[in-house]
C-alpha cells in the first residue's frame, strides 16, 4: 500500500513540476503554443492518476485547470500575470496537499472558477463545470439553509452551491466548518465578485463516488451516514418543513455558526485584551454565549451538541471559582473545544441527521481537554489530522545503470573460478615441491620452475582483472548518486518569478549546464545557499524595472545560473545584470562597525571588500525586507559551502552586476587527498583546494611587515609552518603547498609531499565535532589512519595571527592550585588523590610527616592537608614546622571523630581548619579547602 | 554483596573503576594517530578493525605527566547506550573485575566525574567514574576542566 503512495505522490510530483516549467515559459511568451500544450498535457495526467487513485478534489482542480489552459489556447481567455499566479496557486495547492490528503477540498480552486465569474452567470458557470462532474444530481444551497435541485442541467449531476458569510480577510478555514455541515462532498467554492469583501460563495459538487478508494487509508473524513444516504438514495433525502419543531431546529443550527463563531470571538479578545477588566468583560460575555448555547441545545432536542456545551461551560466555571482568568494555553483548550462542539451538531439541513461525530468520540476528546485545561498542558495534536509522512527518499535509477552494476557483480562470481582453478594448479605444484625437496631430480627442475612463472603470471592477471573490475563497481555506485543539477534547480524559476513579483520587479532565471551531475547529498546541501544568493540578486541585485529602463537595459532583469564540471568539481556560478556591489557602501558600513579603520581602508583591494559580506552580520542594505537584508545570510550561504568542502567567491562590476562562483566537489564520498608529512606525522588535505606544491628554498621567503610571505603568481601569499601551525616544533620544512579557499590564499611549509591520492573522507564523530583544524580522517592504502586537516580554517588562522608563524589556539593551562596530601594509610591517601585531582586541584603526596616536609623544601604549595597520626613525623609536628617556616600556607586537619582533644590540639599547633575523616560525608572538605585558597581554578588566573 | 560489577584499573598508583556495563571492549595500546588542535587529553585516534576512535587520556585528565608506554598499558573501548559516542580511555593497568562488598554513592566532590566510592573484598578502594560525564559536553569542552 504504501508504494501506492510513494509512487503516486513522486508521480504527482514529477507531473507538477513540469506544469510549473511550461508555465513558467508561457509567462515570457504568452503565445507558445507547446507550452500550452505541454501543461495542458500535465495536467491532464495529474487528472487521470488523480482519478485513478480516487482523489476526486484533485482530479477536479486539474481538470479546471486545464480548461483555462484550453480557454487560452482558443483565445478566449488571455494568459496576464493573474491568470499565472491563479495557476500556480492550484500547483501549490496541490503539491501541498499531497501530504496532508486530503480532509478538505482546495478551496483555492475558487479562484480558478474567479476567472469564468466575471460577466458570467452562475449557470454559465455550473454548465461549463457539469463534463468535470461525474455526478448525478444538482443541489443548490442558499445562505439560508434552503437547498432546492436543478434538474435543468443534467437530470444525471449534482452541484451545491453554499453562500456563507465570512469575516475580512477571508478565512478558508470557517469556510471548512461551513461546508462540514453540509451532505455533501465539498469540491469547489466560489468567490462572488459582486462582493468580495464580505459573501464568499462556494460551489459545492456533490461526490457520488465516496465508496472504497485505494487511499481509504490516508485518513479520509468519516463517512457521514447522511453522506451515505446520498450516495444510495442519489437525491438526498428531505422532509417536508411542516413540522414546526423542525423548523425552529433549522433555525437553531442555522445560527449555530454564528453563535460558535461569535464565542471564539470573544475567546480570542481574552487574549488580546489590554488589562484585567477587559479580559475579565470577554470571559463573561464567552462564558454568556456558551451557557445559552447549551440552553438552546437542549431545548430543541440536541442532546449530545448540549452535553458538549455543558462541557465547556464546566471549564468556565471552574475558573471563575478559582478567581482567574484563561491562561493562553487553556484559551486553546477552549478553542479546540469549540471545534468540537461544530462537529457535535447535525448538518444545517437536516435536523435528524446523525452529528458528524459519535457520543463516545466527544465524550472522550471533552474529558482530554478538561484534564488539559487542568494540567495546564499543551494539547495533543488532533488526531483526525494526521499527515502523510514524506516518504523515504527514493533514487530513479537509469536501467543501464543496475544492468551494469549487475554485469559487473556477474563478472567478479565468475571470477572466482579462476581462483579456484589457480588454487588447483597450486596444490599440484606443492606436491610436486614436496616431491622434488624429497628427491631432487634435475631433469623435472625446469618443469616446477615453468609451472611456478605460469601461476605467478595467472595470478597477476586475475588480480589484474579483479582490481579492474572492482574500481567499475566502484565508479557505477557511486554514479547511481549523482543527479544531474536540473533536479536541484527545479524550482528555482518559480522562485525569482514570485520574488520579483513580490518586490515589483521583473527578472527571469536562465539557466545553463543543467545536466551536470552530480552527488545527491551535494545537491541537496547546496539548495539553500543558492536560493539565497537567488533571493539576494533579485532583492540586491535587479533594480526596479523603471530604473532598469533609464539606465538603458531591458526592464527585466536577468539572472544566470551556469553548472559545469571542472576535473572533481563542479563550479556553479550565479550571476545578475543588476546594480552590482557598492563598494563605496561596504567601506561605509566596515567603517561603521569597526571592521576596517580609516588608515587601513585605502589598502584594502577591491576582492577583500567584497570578502566582507561573508562576515556575520555585515549587510549593505539600508532597508531590511521579507526576503533579505538581516546580514546573516551571506556569512551562512558561505559556511554551508565550506561544510561540503566546497568555497565561494565574489566578482562584481558596479552597475554590471553581481557574480558568484562556487565551487563544490562532485561527491563527497570520494575526494582527491594530497597526503604529506610534517614531523614524524602524515596528514592529508582534500585536493579540491590545493592549488600548487612547491619546493622552496630559504632565500624565497620573505618578510613583509613581521610577516614571512612567498612569492606566487606576481604577489606574495603568506607562509607558515604547517607543524607550528599545528602545535608542533617550529622549523625549516623545505616543501610548500599553496593552499586557496574562497579569495584567501596561504602557503603552508611541509617536510614531504608524498602522493596524491582518492580517499574516502570519515566524520570524526560527535565527540570530536568541534575539534578547530581537522575535518575528518580517512584510511590510507596501507591501512593506517591519517587526519585530514580544514583548509578554510587552517588558512583562517595563518591569516589571522599577527606574527610570521602562528601557535594554534593557544592552550592556556592555568595554573592549578597545590595540596601536599600528607597520610599513612594507602587507602585514604588514594582516596583523597582521586577526589582532589578530579576536581582540578594539582595534589602530591607524602607518606608521613617527614617526607611532606621535605616536599615541602622543593616543591610549591598552597595547601597542607594532613593526618593527625602518622610516623616520623606526626600531623600536629607537621602543623607546627609548616606554620613555622611558611606561615603562609594553610594547613587542614584530617581528626578522628571520637578524638575531641586531637582537634583542640590541631588548633593550637596552628591549623586552619580540620575535617572529621570516616564521615567526611557530612563536612565539606570541599567548601573548606576552596575558602583557603580557591576553588581548583578561580576565575581571575 | 552489592551485584553491581566494575572493571577496576590503575592509573599511577591510584585505582579507578567503570561500570562493567559500559566497557564494550579492552585492548592493548596500539600506535594512534594524533589529532593537532585538539585539547590535550585527546591522545589520538585508534584503527580498531576500521573504525576510527578517539582515545581518551585519563592520566592527562588528572593532571599527570606523560609516560612511555608500557606492556600492561590499556585501552578501554566505551561507547554510549546506542553504540554513539564510542571512545578509548588508555589507562597504566587492567587490576581486575570486581564485585565491591561496598559502594558508597554521592561522593562529595565538586568533581562531577567521580561516582562512588567502592571498597573491594581486599580491603582496598577504588573511585568509580562516571563515564557520562567524562565524554559529556562538560567535561570535554569546559574550559573549567582544562
Amino acid at each position: 500500500m504504501n508504494s501506492v503512495n510513494e509512487s503516486f505522490i513522486q508521480e504527482t510530483e514529477k507531473l507538477i513540476e513540469e506544469t510549473t516549467k511550461n508555465l513558467l515559459a508561457l509567462e515570457i511568451d504568452p503565445e507558445v503554443l507547446s507550452e500550452i500544450d505541454g501543461a495542458a498535457r500535465s495536467l491532464h495526467s495529474l487528472k487521470a492518476l488523480a482519478q485513478t487513485v480516487g482523489i476526486k478534489w484533485m482530479g477536479l482542480t486539474a481538470h479546471l485547470a486545464e480548461s483555462v489552459l484550453g480557454n487560452v489556447k482558443s483565445k478566449k481567455l488571455a494568459y496576464t500575470q493573474e491568470v499565472g499566479d491563479l495557476l500556480f496557486q492550484v500547483l501549490d495547492l496541490l503539491r501541498e496537499k499531497l501530504y496532508t490528503l486530503p480532509n478538505s477540498p482546495p478551496l483555492a480552486t475558487a479562484g480558478l472558477l474567479k476567472l469564468f465569474g466575471d460577466g458570467t452567470s452562475k449557470e454559465e458557470i455550473i454548465k461549463f463545470l457539469l463534463p468535470a462532474i461525474p455526478q448525478k444530481f444538482l443541489t443548490v444551497m442558499t445562505s439560508d439553509g434552503e437547498t432546492s435541485v436543478i434538474n435543468s442541467y443534467d437530470q444525471d449531476k449534482t452541484i451545491g452551491i453554499l453562500k456563507c458569510r465570512l469575516s475580512d480577510p477571508v478565512d478558508f478555514e470557517k469556510v471548512y466548518g461551513e461546508l462540514d455541515n453540509l451532505p455533501v462532498e465539498p469540491v469547489v467554492c466560489l468567490a462572488d465578485n459582486k462582493d468580495k469583501d464580505y459573501m464568499l460563495e462556494a460551489l459545492v459538487i456533490t461526490s457520488q463516488e465516496l465508496g472504497e478508494s485505494p487511499l481509504e487509508h490516508w485518513n479520509w473524513t468519516p463517512l457521514t451516514q447522511k453522506n451515505m444516504e446520498v450516495q444510495e438514495g442519489g437525491v438526498p433525502e428531505r422532509k417536508s418543513s411542516k413540522n414546526p419543531l423542525e423548523k425552529l431546529q433549522k433555525e437553531l443550527l442555522g445560527e449555530v455558526e454564528e453563535r460558535l463563531n461569535n464565542i471564539t470571538q470573544w475567546v480570542l479578545r481574552m487574549e488580546k485584551a489590554n488589562g484585567e477588566k477587559e479580559q475579565r468583560e470577554a470571559f463573561y460575555e464567552a462564558f454568556r454565549l456558551i451557557h445559552s448555547l447549551k440552553g438552546a441545545s437542549f431545548l430543541y432536542g440536541f442532546n449530545l451538541a448540549g452535553e458538549a456545551t455543558g462541557g465547556m461551560e464546566e471549564m468556565f466555571l471552574k475558573v471563575q471559582e478559582a478567581g482567574k482568568l484563561l491562561s493562553p494555553v487553556q484559551i486553546d483548550v477552549v478553542l479546540k473545544g469549540i471545534d468540537t462542539l461544530r462537529r457535535t451538531f447535525p448538518p444545517v439541513n437536516d435536523p435528524h441527521a446523525a452529528p458528524l461525530i459519535s457520543q463516545s468520540e466527544v465524550e472522550s476528546i471533552m474529558k482530554q481537554l478538561s484534564r488539559a485545561f487542568q494540567e495546564n498542558a499543551a494539547l495533543r495534536p488532533e488526531q483526525t489530522q494526521t499527515s502523510l509522512p514524506k516518504p523515504e527518499e527514493q533514487i530513479r535509477l537509469p536501467r543501464k545503470r543496475l544492468d551494469k552494476l549487475v554485469a559487473i557483480t556477474g563478472e567478479l562470481i565468475t571470477s572466482l573460478d579462476g581462483f579456484e582453478r589457480l588454487s588447483r594448479s597450486f596444490d599440484d605444484f606443492t606436491l610436486q615441491l614436496s616431491k622434488w625437496l624429497r628427491f631432487p631430480n634435475p631433469e623435472t627442475s625446469s618443469g616446477l620452475t615453468a609451472s611456478a612463472s605460469n601461476i605467478g603470471l595467472k595470478f597477476s592477471l586475475l588480480l589484474s582483472k579483479i582490481s579492474k573490475l572492482l574500481n567499475g563497481l566502484r565508479q557505477e555506485a557511486l554514479s547511481a548518486r549523482m543527479i544531474p543539477i536540473c533536479q536541484l534547480l527545479a524550482s528555482f524559476p518559480r522562485a525569482v518569478r514570485d520574488i520579483a513579483r513580490s518586490l515589483g520587479k521583473e527578472a527571469v532565471l536562465e539557466m545553463q549546464g543543467t545536466e551536470t551531475e552530480l552527488d545527491r547529498s551535494i545537491a541537496d546541501a547546496l539548495h539553500d545557499p543558492l536560493m539565497h544568493l537567488i533571493r539576494n540578486a533579485v532583492d540586491h541585485g535587479i533594480e526596479l524595472p523603471d530604473v532598469r529602463e533609464k539606465l538603458g537595459k531591458p526592464r527585466r532583469g536577468r539572472i544566470t545560473i551556469k553548472a559545469r564540471p571542472q576535473g572533481n568539481q563542479i563550479v556553479v556560478e550565479v550571476s545578475d545584470d543588476g546594480r552590482g556591489l557598492d563598494s563605496d557602501k561596504i567601506k561605509k558600513k566596515a567603517l561603521e562597525q569597526g571592521v576596517l579603520s580609516q588608515d587601513t581602508i585605502s589598502a584594502v583591494s577591491e576582492k577583500e571588500l567584497y570578502e566582507l559580506i561573508f562576515a556575520p552580520g555585515f549587510s549593505t542594505s539600508s532597508t531590511v525586507t521579507d526576503i533579505s537584508g538581516r546580514g546573516v545570510g551571506m556569512n551562512v550561504v558561505r559556511t554551508a559551502i565550506e561544510e561540503i568542502k566546497g568555497g565561494i567567491e565574489i566578482s562584481s562590476i558596479r552597475g554590471q552586476g553581481v557574480t558568484f562562483h562556487l565551487t563544490v566537489p562532485l561527491t563527497l564520498a570520494l575526494l582527491q587527498g594530497l597526503f604529506f608529512r610534517v614531523g614524524k606525522e602524515i596528514m592529508a588535505i582534500p585536493g579540491a583546494f590545493v592549488r600548487t606544491v612547491k619546493k622552496i628554498s630559504k632565500d624565497e621567503i620573505q618578510w613583509l611587515e613581521g610577516r614571512s610571505v612567498l612569492n606566487w603568481e606576481g604577489g606574495s601569499i603568506i607562509a607558515s609552518d604547517l607543524g607550528e601551525l599545528l602545535g608542533m616544533e617550529g622549523e625549516w620544512r623545505p616543501m610548500a603547498i599553496v593552499a586557496s579557499f574562497g579569495t584567501m590564499s596561504a602557503a603552508f611549509t611541509v617536510d614531504e609531499v608524498l602522493e596524491v591520492e582518492e580517499m574516502v573522507l570519515k566524520d570524526l564523530g560527535i565527540l570530536l565535532s568541534k575539534l578547530p583544524l581537522v575535518t575528518g580522517c580517512t584510511v590510507r592504502h596501507d591501512g593506517n589512519l591519517t587526519v585530514v586537516l580544514d583548509v578554510p580554517s587552517l588558512i583562517r588562522s595563518a591569516h589571522a595571527s599577527n606574527i610570521h608563524t602562528i601557535a594554534i589556539t593557544p592552550r592556556l593551562i592555568p595554573k592549578k592550585k597545590r595540596i601536599l596530601l600528607a597520610e599513612d594509610s594507602i587507602t585514604t591517601r588514594q582516596l583523597f588523590f582521586g577526589l582532589l585531582s578530579l576536581s582540578g586541584y594539582d595534589v602530591i603526596e607524602a607518606r608521613d610527616g617527614q617526607e611532606a616536609l621535605e616536599l615541602l623544601r622543593y616543591e610549591p604549595v598552597d595547601l597542607v592537608l594532613t593526618d593527625v597520626q602518622m610516623p616520623k613525623l606526626d600531623g600536629l609536628a607537621l602543623t607546627r614546622e609548616v606554620k613555622a617556616g611558611y606561615p603562609l600556607i594553610p594547613v587542614v586537619m584530617m581528626t578522628a571523630l571520637s578524638k575531641e582533644e586531637e582537634r583542640l590540639e590541631g588548633i593550637k599547633a596552628g591549623a586552619d581548619a580540620y575535617v572529621v575523616k570516616g564521615t567526611f560525608k557530612s563536612q565539606d572538605l570541599f567548601h573548606i579547602i576552596g575558602q583557603l585558597i580557591g576553588f581548583p581554578i578561580s576565575a581571575h588566573e | 554483596m552489592n551485584s553491581k560489577w566494575y572493571l577496576v584499573f590503575r592509573i599511577e598508583k591510584h585505582f579507578y573503576a567503570f561500570s562493567i556495563k559500559q566497557i564494550r571492549e579492552v585492548v592493548p595500546m596500539a600506535t594512534l594517530t594524533p589529532l593537532p588542535g585538539a585539547f590535550s587529553f585527546w591522545e589520538g585516534l585508534l584503527n580498531l578493525r576500521g573504525r576510527h576512535i578517539p582515545i581518551f587520556n585519563l592520566r592527562a585528565k588528572l593532571g599527570l605527566t606523560a609516560k612511555p608506554v608500557q606492556f600492561k598499558n590499556a585501552i578501554l573501548i566505551v561507547a554510549g547506550e546506542k553504540g554513539e559516542k564510542a571512545a578509548g580511555i588508555m589507562v597504566d593497568e587492567i587490576i581486575t573485575v570486581a564485585n565491591p562488598s561496598k559502594v558508597e554513592k554521592d561522593v562529595p566532590s565538586p568533581s562531577t566525574l567521580a561516582k562512588e566510592i567502592l571498597t573491594l573484598t581486599d580491603g582496598s578502594t577504588a573511585l568509580a567514574l562516571s563515564l557520562e560525564e567524562m565524554l559529556g559536553e562538560e567535561v570535554l569542552w569546559n574550559t573549567y576542566h582544562l
